[in-house]
C-alpha cells in the first residue's frame, strides 16, 4: 500500500516561493490504480516525483508496504516512466531496454527474450529495436517508454502521461498494457490528462489544484461516483427523447446533435430510459455510461 | 556501477561529434607522441580538452532529460550511478591514451617523424600517468557536475582554473590560489612519484585525498539531491 500522510513540498526559496503540494494526504491500496487529475501546474508530477523519491517532501511522509520509498526492495519492484522522454537517444531501443532489463536486477540469460518480449507487447516492430532512439517518432519513444516502465512485470507502477503523442493505436496499446499490470495485481499510479483513457483504466481518480488533494472520486465497484448516462438519438428526436424521459421523472438535457445526457443515471435509470424510449417509438442509436470526468473536472471542487 | 560504466562508454562511443573532437585530440596526441618517443602530453592542453568532452554536462544531461529519474526508481544507489559515471570518464579517457599510443606507433611507422625511438615502457608509463591525472581531475569535475545543472560543471571547473592562475598584487590572494594549487588540486608529477622522489610523493599523496574528498562529497552532495524535472 501506497501511504502519503500531509505532504508538503515547496519550491524556490526565499522571496520567490511556489508551494507545489499542500498538505496533500492519499492511500492507494494495493492492487488499485488510482488517476492523478488536475490542470498543468497542479502539483501531479511533483506527487510522482515525491512517490518516487526524487524530491523530498518538505513535511509529511510517503510509505510503501510500509518502507521508504527509495528502499531498493521497493525499487526492485517499481516501473516508472517520465512524462518527458529525452532519454538516451544514441542507444538503440534493443541497448535501452537490455540496459533497463538488468538495472532491474533480471536474469541477464533472457536479456534478448525480455526485450523482444517487451517490444512485441507495444508493437514495436522487431526492426525498430536496432535502430538509434534519436530516429524513433514520438509515438515510438512512447512505446518503448511503456516498455521500458513494465519490463519484469513491476507490481508498482508509475506512469507519467504514458500515451501522450502517440497515435490511436498507441493508445490502445498503453491501455493494454496498463489493464494487463492491473490484472496480474499491480499498483497503478497514472497521471494522464486523457480523461477517458483514465476512466477506462482507472478505479479511483484523485483531483488536485493548486498543490491540494481536493475530491476523490471511485469509478469502480459498488461504491463508485456517480455516472452519468448519453444516450444518442436521431438528432430530429432530441427534444422528443428529453420530454418521454421527463415525464419518466429523468432528469435529461438533450443537445442539437441527439444526445441525451441524463446526471445521475446508474444502471437502473439507464434501463429504465431505454425502455420508456422504446415504448415512445424513439430510436435508441447508442448508449454510454461514464463518470464523465471531464464534467467533474470542470466543478468546483466539493467543500 | 559496471551496468553505469558500460553505459556512458556506449553513450560516449555512439555520439559522432565526441568520437570526432577525441579522434582529432588523439591524431593531434600521436604525432606528438611520436616525435617525443613515448609521451602523449595528454596530462596537457589536448588530454584537459578530451576530458573536457568526455565530462562536461555527463550528469546534467541525463538528468533534465528525464533518462536519470529512469535509471533512479531502479534499484541502483545513487551512488553507484555517479561513480559509474566517474570510472566512465576515466575508462573513455584511459580508452583515448590507448588509441593515442597506437595511432603514435602508426605515425612513426608511417612518417618516421625524428626524435627518440619508441620506447614501449614510456609508452605503458604515459598511458599510466595520465589515466592517473584523469582520475584526479574527473574527481574534480564530477564534484562540479553533482550540483551544477547544464554545463555548469565545465564552466565552473574552468572558471576555478583560471581563478587560480590569476596573477595580482594582493598577497592574500596569491597565498590562497597556491594553497589551493598545492593541497586540494596538485600537480602530481608521477613520474617522480614513482621514481621514488619524496617531494612527488607527497604531492601524490595529496593528490590522492583530494580526490578522495572530492568523490565523498560529490556522493554527500548528489545523495541529497532533489531531480525537478517539471513542476506540474
Amino acid at each position: 500500500m501506497i501511504a502519503v500522510e500531509n505532504v508538503t513540498k515547496t519550491y524556490g526559496r526565499f522571496g520567490r516561493r511556489a508551494r507545489a503540494l499542500d498538505g496533500v494526504s492519499l492511500e492507494v491500496r494495493r492492487g488499485e490504480t488510482v488517476g492523478l487529475i488536475g490542470p498543468n501546474g497542479a502539483g501531479k508530477t511533483t506527487l510522482l516525483s515525491c512517490l518516487l523519491g526524487f524530491l523530498r517532501p518538505d513535511s509529511g511522509s510517503i510509505r510503501i508496504d510500509g518502507r521508504a520509498v527509495d528502499d531498493l526492495e521497493i525499487r526492485a519492484r517499481t516501473g516508472y516512466m517520465p512524462e518527458r522522454l529525452g532519454f538516451d537517444r544514441d542507444l538503440t531501443g534493443s541497448d535501452f531496454l537490455a540496459f533497463h532489463w538488468r538495472l532491474s536486477g533480471g536474469d541477464p540469460a533472457r536479456t534478448d527474450a525480455e526485450v523482444r518480449g517487451a517490444a512485441a507487447r507495444v508493437g514495436l516492430e522487431p526492426a525498430a529495436l536496432s535502430r538509434r532512439l534519436r530516429t524513433y517518432s514520438r509515438g515510438m519513444l512512447q512505446r518503448i517508454g511503456v516498455a521500458q516502465a513494465t519490463l519484469g512485470d513491476p507490481d508498482l507502477l508509475f506512469l507519467d502521461e504514458p500515451a501522450s503523442g502517440t497515435d490511436p493505436l498507441g493508445v490502445v496499446t498503453v491501455r493494454d498494457r496498463i489493464l494487463e499490470a492491473k490484472a496480474r495485481g499491480a499498483t497503478i499510479v497514472l497521471n494522464s490528462h486523457q480523461l477517458p483513457e483514465v476512466e477506462k483504466v482507472c478505479d479511483r481518480v484523485v483531483f488536485i489544484d493548486h498543490g491540494r488533494l481536493t475530491r476523490s472520486e471511485t469509478l469502480t465497484g459498488e461504491s463508485a461516483s456517480r455516472r452519468r448516462a448519453s444516450i444518442r438519438v436521431a438528432a430530429a428526436d432530441g427534444a422528443r427523447a428529453a420530454q418521454v424521459l421527463g415525464r419518466e421523472g429523468l432528469a435529461a438535457d438533450a443537445g442539437p446533435d441527439g444526445l441525451v445526457r441524463l446526471a445521475d443515471a446508474g444502471p437502473a435509470e439507464v434501463a429504465r430510459a431505454v425502455k420508456a424510449l422504446a415504448l415512445a417509438d424513439v430510436g435508441v442509436l447508442e448508449v454510454r455510461s461514464s463518470a464523465e470526468l471531464e464534467e467533474l473536472f470542470r466543478e468546483a471542487p466539493p467543500s | 556501477m559496471i551496468e553505469m560504466i558500460r553505459r556512458f562508454l556506449r553513450q560516449k562511443s555512439r555520439s559522432t561529434g565526441t568520437l570526432i573532437v577525441v579522434g582529432l585530440f588523439a591524431v593531434a596526441s600521436a604525432f606528438t607522441l611520436a616525435s617525443t618517443g613515448g609521451q602523449t602530453g595528454a596530462g596537457g592542453g589536448a588530454g584537459f580538452l578530451v576530458l573536457l568532452v568526455l565530462a562536461a554536462a555527463c550528469v546534467a544531461k541525463d538528468a533534465s532529460g528525464g533518462a536519470l529519474q529512469m535509471i533512479l526508481a531502479r534499484p541502483i544507489r545513487r551512488t553507484d550511478y555517479l561513480f559509474g559515471r566517474y570510472f566512465g570518464i576515466v575508462a573513455a579517457f584511459a580508452a583515448f591514451l590507448v588509441a593515442c599510443s597506437l595511432l603514435g606507433v602508426v605515425a612513426k611507422a608511417a612518417w618516421n617523424a625524428g626524435g627518440p625511438p619508441l620506447s614501449p615502457q614510456a609508452m605503458l608509463a604515459g598511458l599510466g600517468y595520465g589515466t592517473l591525472w584523469a582520475a584526479q581531475t574527473a574527481a574534480v569535475f564530477l564534484f562540479f557536475s553533482s550540483f551544477l545543472p547544464g554545463y555548469g560543471d565545465a564552466v565552473a571547473f574552468l572558471g576555478l582554473q583560471v581563478l587560480l592562475s590569476v596573477q595580482t598584487s594582493a598577497s592574500w590572494y596569491q597565498r590562497l590560489a597556491e594553497a589551493i594549487r598545492r593541497e586540494v588540486m596538485p600537480a602530481v608529477p608521477w613520474d617522480k612519484a614513482f621514481g621514488g622522489d619524496l617531494a612527488a610523493l607527497a604531492a601524490a599523496g595529496r593528490g590522492v585525498l583530494a580526490t578522495v574528498v572530492f568523490l565523498a562529497a560529490a556522493s554527500l552532495i548528489f545523495a541529497r539531491r532533489e531531480f525537478v524535472y517539471g513542476q506540474d
